[in-house]
């Protein structure tokens, strides 16, 4: 066993490992960054490259695409507010704020640092502990999942800002379009209007890139370029060693957090990063609260460490059962096969040496994601020293050539123009678009889970309250829904008090 | 008004453009030079899935066999028919065709007006894949065979459930129209979004049985789940102990999830023929056999004519047992 | 213009629109007790439920109310042009492919963004689609419909 270890720990250290892995990584924080081009996308083209090539070698460049481009989506949605997948979206919380204050560098460190330590994190939870985990993923069926579903809706009261009832709106807006397409459960169309295009749902990644950017460039459009001015001078500020001190227990909650999730399969990492983001705010005491959405690195270190977490974790299902838990993990599965490995079961017995040469690259990965995230970081702040009337056109041609090549789809490109509007007209409505979003990574979830339940139980209820680990996921979320109304009542009573005092 | 000047002129520009390349391409279309460019080959699925996979290991071959660029151009949604759709309405010149699979091409446009008709719409230039589908329940079971499944679900009606990849999808339509032969024998089916789900519930033991592709299912074979037989005509050489259907006695109307390229209908037989030729020398090539091989994707090659007729029956029996399933 | 005005509006636009896709939902068939329609159903009830709730709520607020707004017509004519350009560009993309219609995009935009200087507005407008283009279709093999097919 150890010299397989040892073994295993060499094969990721030849110098073309090494080199493939640096490599995987930069290529990663290119698609990463920039929207429309994804992760997935990044693994694909390199798959006919790893044909007939070691398989560690093959798998420090894929591993490192992989976690290079989970990190770099943030990057852009911070300085220019163009995220390119749902986990980038959560940046979007905290990150243009933190850029308005003039403190993009300081951002962009802390992301590089919390996705680093999120990253290593999952990866000592993958090697530590892969098989128990494992079993975990396993005892997650339809109910637990309709349950984890409900708990992600509880976070949109978290991401809402001023307005619960808003919130509330934005959420349920987000989960009707979720609902459009042929119907999970029967494949009856729903909303299609015989169109084909409409027959697989509404794509997330163009609807968001719409929803975020394009709304963004309109809004910049009113107040052309003042606050850019304020900003230009001041971009160096940096990250602080006090800023990581103070945040060591939150990146380790959002890491867990992360590691979790990933584990549990068909969830995701934009999920992962709002369930953070919400833990972190509610551990926070009356007076930290208000400062979220204001430019709060602490919300950066959170979503940050959580979604890069997840790397980790979605290695646990897949090296360990053979089961992918989204489209990226999908996409190594094919490469690991490729290579003539089965994951599963008998893949630690079988090719030891292999897993463990896996495991180390993915820990090298993580260390060169430091080294060119820090360096980034200093680099890419200087982009917004471009002048914001070409910066906000480019950003335009970014986001119809990333929904174009998303799916090669003209349709997409539609797509993202009429959610463009649509983001548009609900910021002039105040109605805040993370919970729209939210919802419509969570719809899907908790639909077909729901109604999947209902099959296996033949449509009685309490399937969800006879399994352990769905009845307390649902108890827990009805107290958190509780507390929240509970709040929003004696908000509504000081107010009224207020203004009555008033007059 | 200088600004509409400006934006009346660029617009004069970008027609005139347009026009002078379109007028300029053209090209010879009987095959004998073919071919003289790039080809295209289309996939109604995302990047990166089982389908991208098979395009990109057939394409790398046909590029060294013909001696011209082969791109691989992923057109996912629409439950295959955008990709179809794609490649139905380009020109029938063989530099775009499609590697379609029997979801797109038989089930899609029988339960939705998307279009298209495989039969009449497409050339069928080979089969290139089918991977049988295989039933299986936990290893913690007390069901031991296929015929015991079936008892319990007979005894318990409704209580005995099975996964599959999709509502509508080729797994469910076989193992529907199977149970409708069977007499009192119901299964509620638990649709899951793909394979990899719907094993997951098995090995937890949220669902009775389970109906996947075969590799997906192998690797948990006596390590968590019994497979209790397989959809193939024959058995199969990594489960030489699980009985097929046939051998149980029992009919199904489609013996797996199968690949094949097509092209657009009109495209000259000669282009059909060449790139039917090439295809089943890359299906002989050692790295190709080797690469399928690992990746759980039984080569099966049928030339034009058979996957063609193949095409034909497959496309009928499935629409019906579409149309019982609304 | 009372501020109130933006949730009246937002709150009845919200219930038309959901009255609307309730009515659609009854073209869903479906023959389950929790089918194909349960969940447009349920989320369609209560977003009609929510956008009342907004409406009433800010007919409580009116009286008190005194945060006025206005609508600048100026800025809502340049959104209104660019939201047209943005049409405009996406269908142009459609016809001719990424280059020409983002060099015209580019060009109209950054006017439109204040840009003046022609070498710095023709210059941005044509190299970075030329640039863009070559690097998605040679470097990352991602095919656009573009210029040179």
């Amino acid at each position: 066993m150890s010299t397989e270890v040892i073994e295993g720990i060499l094969y990721a250290l030849v110098p073309a490992a090494i080199i493939a892995n640096l490599l995987g990584v930069a290529l990663g924080i290119v698609f990463g960054s920039l929207p429309g081009l994804t992760a997935t996308m990044g693994i694909a083209l390199l798959i006919p490259l790893t044909f007939g090539i070691d398989p560690v070698v093959a798998f420090s460049a894929l591993l490192g695409v992989y976690v290079g481009a989970v990190y770099a989506g943030s990057l852009t949605s911070i300085l220019v507010g163009t995220p390119g997948t749902a986990a980038a979206a959560a940046a979007l919380l905290e990150g243009p704020a933190l850029t308005k204050k003039g403190e993009a560098k300081k951002a962009l460190t802390m992301t590089t640092v919390a996705s680093a330590v999120g990253g290593l994190l999952s990866c000592l939870a993958l090697i530590l502990i892969a098989p128990q985990l494992a079993n975990v993923a396993l005892t997650f069926g339809p109910p637990e999942y309709f349950a984890l579903g409900l708990f992600g809706i509880s976070i949109v009261a978290g991401v809402s800002g001023d307005s619960l009832l808003k919130g509330l709106i934005a959420g349920l807006i987000g989960f009707f379009i979720a609902l459009i397409g042929m119907d999970p459960i029967t494949g009856t169309n729903r909303f299609t209007f015989e169109n084909a295009n409409l027959l697989n749902g509404i794509d997330v990644v163009p609807a968001l890139i719409g929803l975020f950017a394009i709304s963004e460039v309109l809004t910049r459009l009113e107040g052309k370029s003042e606050q850019m001015k304020a900003r230009l001078a001041e971009t160096s500020i940096g990250m602080k060693f006090t800023d990581l001190k103070k945040n060591w227990f939150n990146i380790l909650r959002s890491s867990a957090i992360g590691t979790f999730i990933g584990i549990i399969p068909a969830t995701g990492s934009g999920v992962a990063s709002f369930v953070a983001y919400n833990e972190l705010k509610r551990a926070s005491n009356e007076e930290d609260k208000k400062k979220f959405g204001k430019g709060n690195i602490d919300g950066i270190a959170a979503t940050e460490s959580a979604n890069s977490a997840v790397t980790g974790g979605a290695l646990v299902p897949l090296l360990t059962l053979g089961i992918p838990g989204d489209v990226i993990t999908a996409v190594l599965l094919g490469a690991l096969m490729i290579q003539g490995l089965t994951p599963g079961p008998t893949l630690f017995t079988t090719n030891g040496d292999i897993i463990y040469g896996i495991f180390t690259a993915l820990i090298i990965s993580n260390i060169f994601l430091l080294i060119l995230g820090l360096g980034a970081a200093k680099v890419l702040p200087k982009i917004l020293q471009i002048p914001e009337s070409i910066l906000m056109p480019t950003i335009v041609v970014f986001c119809i050539l990333g929904s174009y090549s998303i799916s090669n789809s003209t349709f997409d490109v539609l797509i993202m123009l009429v959610f463009g509007f649509l983001g548009y007209l609900l910021l002039k409505f105040g109605i805040p678009l993370a919970p729209l979003l939210l919802a419509m990574i969570l719809a899907p979830i908790i639909e077909t889970n729901f109604r999947r339940s209902m099959l296996l139980s033949q449509n009685d209820f309490s399937i969800f309250i006879t399994r352990p680990i769905s009845a307390v996921v649902i108890i827990v979320t009805l107290f958190i829904l509780g507390r929240i109304l509970w709040n929003e009542m004696k908000k509504k009573n000081l107010k009224q008090q207020s203004i009555e005092g008033e007059s | 008004m200088r600004f509409l000047k400006l934006v009346s002129t660029l617009l004069l520009i970008v027609v005139l453009a347009a026009c002078s390349t379109s007028a300029s391409s053209g090209s010879t279309t009987n095959g004998s030079d073919y071919p003289s460019r790039t080809i295209n080959i289309t996939i109604p699925y995302a990047a990166g899935g089982s389908g991208d996979l098979q395009a990109r290991i057939i394409a790398e071959f046909l590029q060294k066999e013909l001696k011209q660029t082969v791109n691989v151009i992923s057109k996912p949604g629409g439950a295959g028919s955008i990709g179809m759709n794609a490649v139905k309405s380009s020109k029938a010149d063989g530099y775009n065709i499609i590697l379609t699979a029997v979801g797109p091409s038989t089930l899609t446009p029988n339960s939705n007006d998307v279009g298209y008709t495989v039969t009449e719409d497409f050339e069928q230039i080979a089969q290139i894949s089918e991977a049988p589908y295989g039933i299986a329940v936990n290893e913690s079971s007390t069901v031991k065979s296929l015929d015991e499944l079936l008892d319990q679900a007979k005894n318990n009606p409704k209580s005995v459930t099975y996964g599959t990849t999709g509502a509508g999808l080729h797994q469910h339509v076989v193992t529907s129209a199977f149970l409708a032969t069977l007499d009192g024998v119901e299964m509620e089916h638990i649709p899951f979004e793909g394979g990899a789900e719907a094993v997951s519930a098995l090995l937890g033991n949220h669902t009775t049985a389970s109906v996947n592709t075969v590799s997906e299912i192998i690797p948990h074979n006596g390590n968590g789940l019994r497979i209790l037989a397989v959809t193939s005509e024959e058995r199969l050489e990594d489960l030489p102990e699980v009985p097929t259907f046939g051998e149980l006695g029992f009919e199904l109307i489609g013996n797996g999830a199968w690949f094949g390229f097509m092209a657009p209908k009109g495209t000259p037989e000669e282009i059909i023929t060449t790139l039917d030729e090439a295809i089943k020398k890359a299906l002989e090539d050692e790295d190709v056999i080797a690469q399928f091989k690992n990746a759980g994707l039984p080569i099966r090659y049928l030339n034009s004519q058979d996957f063609k007729t193949k095409v034909e029956q497959e496309n009928v029996k499935n629409a019906e047992v579409i149309q019982s399933l609304k | 213009m009372k501020k109130e005005v933006i949730d009246l509006g937002a709150g009845t636009l919200l219930f038309s629109l959901a009255t609307i896709g309730f009515f659609f939902t009854s073209q869903i068939d479906s023959n389950q007790p929790y089918g194909p329609s349960f969940f447009p159903k349920l989320i369609l009830t209560l977003l009609m439920i929510a956008s009342i709730i907004l409406v009433v709520n800010t007919i409580f607020k009116w009286k008190a109310s005194k945060d006025t707004f206005q609508l600048d017509k100026n800025i809502l004519l340049t959104i209104f042009i660019f939201t047209g350009v943005l049409i405009g560009y996406v269908l142009l993309f459609f016809v001719t492919g990424f280059i020409i219609s983002t060099i015209v995009f580019l060009l109209v935009a950054q006017f439109i963004f204040g840009v003046r200087k022609p070498v710095l507005l023709i210059g941005v407008s044509v190299i970075l689609p030329i640039l863009l283009y070559l690097i998605f279709t040679k470097a990352f093999n991602i095919p656009l419909p573009g210029f040179f097919e």
